[in-house]
């Protein structure tokens, strides 16, 4: 007997809507339902039977529950010391441990194999996390590292001594609930303000030290957890897909802290914080949550359909809780600045001796609490009406035709000067930098990890790394600055020399073999082209001063175009260009908002490339560029920079080299007066520090997309932001007298000095030439600014007064980074000495002439020359071997003497106090590694 | 394994391929995860561990935190790895079978759950049902694939539903189908069995 199609499907469905019935009355349904087709009823009652029978089928079928098995916890976990378990959480558990290498006690978040398994989700954690404490703010748990050990992935972050909120609510006097509602807030803030959204702000996640000191921990964890992360960011999707009520890690308590909208499974953004910051306000003030019931379900219902009960609230308070906890996203504060200003204008969090008292008077029973709650709120609460509004500031991206998925870092030696991927993906082939003059090229198989040497460390550089049939071509420029394309096979051979008198990449074109690179002389740069067949040379393309071709051109897939980079001394951006091969032809490429795009790689056959791309000052991001009409899209937004793209075909894979920066402000006494201490967070990036007068230090770090000024007080450690923008800032001044600050910033698109007030207010540019200046330092009488000016492209010494007006040349010849000796009459700067280079210098602050130079000292980096205070002596940064310290030479006899005593790490900037007995350091480590990004077109 | 490593892109695309329907894709993932499986398989079956029982789903589990763990993970989720191993399972457990039912070796070093139980101690009855299931697969691609991840993978509906591409409600409703198919067609063959037997 055998059945048609739709004979099939109606068995199927018959079966399916018959199986779920009691068994006796299967057959009663079955004929109703079957009268007309004998058949159709034999079958499904036959498949009924089976399915009755078929017990120990099912048996074998039966899911069952994953075994969560629980990774067992050695003593020791890399450099750290396992001391205690301090808990449990959704995430893993969290260990007190010892950090071994530097004796300090840390807490190390264990990791779930969940996490921990997928890479997709470890990365994103990785990223999320870094990225909110990177923030670098007093009110969010500072995570160190991530780490694995023995199969273990952990997270070792700051360890804070402390309770959890959780234990404290019920007996939180207002005043205190109010002040710990402030400091949660300005977590939360800084994290908007970068983009970052917690998700699950919650008592358990708030810890309360001795000091009163608030801590935010899990900062990124909600958003980064496979089981919320990839599905809309939705509880509801957490609970569907786990099929369960309680998904792993959840507790229940948590439910109530959820916003409506993350009940519905809705979308979510900083409100979403705001709401469960309400939530655990009002659990503060009332030891209470406002949507309480039996089960999940009744407290979801209480969080989208009742109002909490706000008697015994006075008014500002009421407003306050009011605005978080409107359930139309819409109606609710826009932002947590708004309920926070409220809070400190009113000056509710600040009656601390009112507080005080209240906390002394033990209130044990409830309704005593609330009469307590109604009479301290009563009188530390001024009656104001705090509005707030449907002010919506975040706003989602622009679309993206070409989507990052993944980045990737491959390498943590941070030494990795060139990296390519090979056109299959499976293979990079990367340069690194053994020491400070030589590089050796490693290849690493990616499926298996395996990573070999490839070609020993060698003077010189790798300029550029290709493949063409299954050969590795790589450019070495050796010491006499001449760039040799050498070919290797990928893993074992002796390389062969192809052609000397190689200046760029080489990139093939895949229809005929033919190989475009650079050739560059002092008088002209050629695109040059070779063919294979008849090993003829030719030239593309010829540029002359002031234009110069400048990045490795790369071949179209049809072969009959070029894009390259056009360089030009008199107008600043670099342009890309197609050069059209048969004729020469150049077609501009607008490059938009990106002062430079270069390297760039094909992501797909024709239209899309993939390129490293500066906008002014900022960052080097990947940037997508669409052909023909060249619309370019910044496809990565993070603080490292890119460059060296390489795509593998069109695998969707890219490999780039990412550098990063990781640097701690530190104070070092001079002398045998105490010990080095940093002052910031470890994974900070700090870039510059002056003095003031007052003796705190103005320093600029960036983090999470801002870039902000800091006044940092080196007693305390505590950091206030002078000025927090977007905009990236080059070293700041603070003028002796006390009053105004300089910096530099690219705010108007242009990198200009620009002044402020100390305290950060009232920012205006100083400078104004078309061309850009940096570099800034105020006089002793702060009265004037000496800079260097950019002017095309080649710097010098210039002044101008600090209330404005005309500058004024102080030296024509090639200068930078100038620094003013305390009594006001030299200048030291790095000066531009003929053949020498560029050497260290003393110039009369007046005429700007020339007085001596001194060979002696190292330049390079981003710290400039300082006077010791009695003006005889010069400190510098010499590193070497990569470990940089603070030296000082005496310019009467030239003794040099070394101040600081640094065993490891690089000092990028440094200033002396003005009572010459410290120093403040920039230190830290500049890393540059491998990465491989998947890329996707959507 | 000689067979050169899939690359992760590979895998999706494997993935993609097998859930619109190209069976074969499947297996090329095996050499992924098999050795892991019949290393632990092997040290399971040997006593070593007498605390455990052996099942499938612990034995994915297993490997699957152990190959999770490499540095370049291949997988985009736990469901997908254990398709994969769902598969590369029932390899590792038809070859033990077959070995059982060559060297007749009765002795039971653990208790053994589920479909490993079978293999070990009924291997014919295991071969019955690895056979069947082929059988099934030649008409009724997608539910015996439904069986087989839940059989040799432990996956739940929703898993299921989340490689496979479809809705939850289809995973059950196939499943229930698949296991009415696969017993009447299992018993079909004993009663066959039984009959020609004694009519020997």
């Amino acid at each position: 007997m055998k059945l048609s199609e739709s004979q099939k499907q109606r068995v199927e469905s018959v079966f399916y809507a018959a199986v779920d019935l009691p068994s006796g009355d299967r057959e009663k349904y079955l004929a109703g339902v079957c009268s007309d087709d004998a058949s159709v009823y034999e079958e499904a009652a036959s498949l009924l039977r089976n399915w009755e029978d078929a017990g120990e089928l099912k048996n074998l079928a039966q899911p069952r529950e994953m075994l969560m098995q629980e990774l067992p916890i050695p003593q020791v976990l890399g450099s750290y010391e396992i001391l205690e378990l301090l808990g449990r959480g959704g995430m893993g558990e969290v260990y007190l441990a010892r950090d071994s290498d530097l004796g300090r006690k840390v807490a190390i978040k264990v990791l779930s194999p969940a996490i921990a398994g997928s890479h997709g989700a470890l990365e994103r954690l990785r990223r999320e996390v870094m990225a909110a404490s990177a923030l670098n703010h007093p009110n969010i748990l500072t995570v160190y590292s991530f780490g694995e050990a023995e199969g273990i992935k952990y997270i070792v972050t700051e360890y804070v001594q402390g309770q959890p909120l959780r234990e404290l609510i019920g007996q939180l006097p207002p005043a205190r609930a109010l002040d710990y509602a402030r400091q949660v807030g300005e977590a939360l803030a800084a994290a908007h303000q970068a983009g970052i959204v917690h998700r699950d702000i919650k008592p358990e996640n708030i810890m309360v030290r001795p000091d009163g000191y608030i801590k935010v921990l899990d900062f990124g964890l909600a958003k980064a957890s496979p089981l919320v992360g990839n599905h809309g960011n939705s509880i509801q999707v957490r609970l569907a897909q786990d099929g369960t009520a309680t998904a792993p890690g959840m507790l229940i308590g948590t439910f109530s802290y959820m916003s409506p909208e993350q009940v519905r499974g809705q979308d979510v953004d900083q409100r979403t914080d705001i709401w469960s910051w309400g939530v655990v306000l009002y659990e503060m003030l009332t030891g209470e949550k406002p949507f309480k019931g039996a089960t999940h379900s009744d407290v979801m219902a209480a969080i989208l359909e009742r109002e909490p009960d706000l008697t015994g609230f006075s008014v500002p308070v009421r407003n306050v809780v009011m605005g978080a906890l409107q359930k139309p996203v819409d109606k609710r504060f826009s932002e947590i600045k708004q309920p926070l200003d409220c809070i400190d204008q009113k000056g509710i969090a600040s009656r601390k001796t009112s507080a005080r008292l209240l906390l002394q008077s033990q209130v044990s029973d409830k309704s005593a609490f609330a009469k307590r709650l109604s009479f301290g709120l009563a009188i530390l609460l001024a009656v104001a009406a705090c509005i707030w509004g449907g002010i919506r500031l975040w706003s989602s991206r622009e679309p993206r035709s070409v989507r990052v998925h993944d980045v990737g870092r491959l390498t943590t030696s941070g030494n990795v000067s060139r990296a390519a991927i090979s056109p299959d993906g499976s293979y990079l082939v990367y340069s690194v930098k053994v020491d400070s003059s030589r590089q050796s090229l490693r290849v690493r198989e990616l499926t298996t990890g395996a990573d070999i040497e490839r070609i020993p460390a060698a003077e010189g550089k790798f300029l550029g790394i290709t493949f063409f049939q299954g050969y590795i071509y790589y450019v070495l420029y050796e010491k006499d600055n001449i760039g040799t394309l050498y070919r290797a096979p990928m893993l074992a051979g002796d390389p062969r020399v192809v052609l000397e008198d190689v200046d760029s990449a080489v990139s093939f074109c895949q229809d005929s073999g033919r190989m475009i690179f650079l050739r560059l002389s002092p008088t002209e740069s050629s695109i040059m082209s070779l063919d294979p067949k008849t090993g003829r040379l030719s030239s593309i393309s010829t540029l002359r001063p002031p234009e110069h071709f400048w990045y490795a051109p790369l071949c179209s897939p049809d072969g009959k175009s070029v894009i390259s980079d056009v360089y030009n001394d008199d107008n600043g951006p670099m342009r890309m260009v197609r050069v059209n091969v048969p004729d020469g032809q150049k077609r501009f490429i607008p490059t938009g908002d990106f002062s430079w795009l270069r390297e760039p790689a094909w992501l797909n056959k024709d239209s899309i490339l993939v390129a490293a791309g500066k906008a002014n000052m900022t960052r080097a991001q990947l940037v997508q560029v669409s052909l023909p009409n060249g619309s370019q899209v910044q496809i990565t937004g993070d603080i490292s920079d890119y460059w060296g793209v390489n795509s593998a075909g069109n695998r969707g894979l890219i490999s780039a080299v990412q550098k990063d920066r990781l640097s701690e402000l530190w104070v070092v006494p001079i002398g045998d007066e105490g010990e080095s201490r940093s002052l910031t967070s470890q994974g900070s990036r700090f870039y510059w520090v002056t003095w003031t007068r007052s003796g705190k230090l103005v320093s600029y770090s960036e983090s999470g997309g801002r870039a902000i000024l800091w006044a940092v007080d080196p007693s305390s450690s505590q950091q206030a932001p002078l000025i927090d923008d977007e905009f990236i800032k080059t070293e700041p001044d603070a003028s002796r007298d006390g009053r105004v600050l300089i910096y530099g910033s690219d705010r108007d698109g242009t990198p200009h000095l620009w002044r402020s007030d100390q305290d950060g207010r009232n920012s205006v540019r100083l400078t104004s030439e078309p061309w850009g200046e940096e570099d800034g330092v105020i006089t002793p009488d702060s009265k004037a600014v000496i800079y260097t000016s950019l002017h095309k492209g080649y710097k010098s010494l210039w002044k101008i007064s600090l209330d404005g007006g005309s500058p004024q040349e102080l030296n024509p010849n090639g200068a930078r980074k100038p620094s003013v000796s305390p009594d006001g009459k030299f200048v030291a700067s790095e000066y531009l000495n003929g053949k020498q280079g560029f050497v260290a210098a003393i110039l009369a602050a007046d005429t700007g002439r020339l007085i001596r130079t001194f060979p002696a000292i190292p330049l390079g980096g981003d710290a400039r020359l300082q006077w010791s205070l009695d003006n005889k002596g010069l400190l510098y940064v010499a590193t070497r071997n990569g470990i940089s310290n603070i030296w000082k030479l005496n310019i009467d006899d030239g003794n040099q003497t070394q101040l600081t005593h640094f065993k490891e790490g690089e000092i990028f900037s440094f200033a002396l106090s003005n009572d010459g007995r410290q120093l403040a350091c920039v230190r830290g480590r500049a890393t540059s590694d491998a990465v491989i990004a998947r890329v996707s077109e959507k | 394994m000689a067979k050169k490593l899939e690359t992760p892109e590979d895998v999706t695309e494997l993935l993609h391929r097998w859930s619109m329907g190209e069976d074969s894709a499947l297996d090329r993932l095996i050499p992924l995860v098999y050795p892991e499986l019949k290393r632990i398989a092997a040290y399971q079956m040997r006593g070593e561990r007498h605390e455990h029982t052996l099942q499938p789903t612990a034995l994915a589990n297993e490997a699957y935190l152990k190959l999770a763990r490499q540095p370049y993970s291949k997988w985009e989720s736990r469901a997908h790895f254990l398709a994969v191993a769902a598969r590369a399972m029932r390899q590792v457990l038809v070859d033990h079978a077959r070995a059982r039912k060559r060297i007749k070796r009765d002795a039971i070093l653990i208790p053994l759950e589920g479909v490993n139980a079978l293999a070990a101690d009924r291997p014919v009855e295991f071969l019955a049902l690895d056979s069947a299931l082929k059988e099934l697969a030649v008409e009724e691609v997608r539910k015996a694939r439904v069986l087989e991840l839940r059989i040799f993978g432990g996956l739940t509906n929703p898993e299921i539903a989340q490689v496979m591409g479809f809705s939850v409600a289809s995973a059950e409703r196939d499943y229930r189908l698949a296991i009415a198919m696969l017993h009447r067609s299992i018993g079909g063959k004993n009663e066959t069995l039984r009959k020609s037997k004694a009519a020997g």
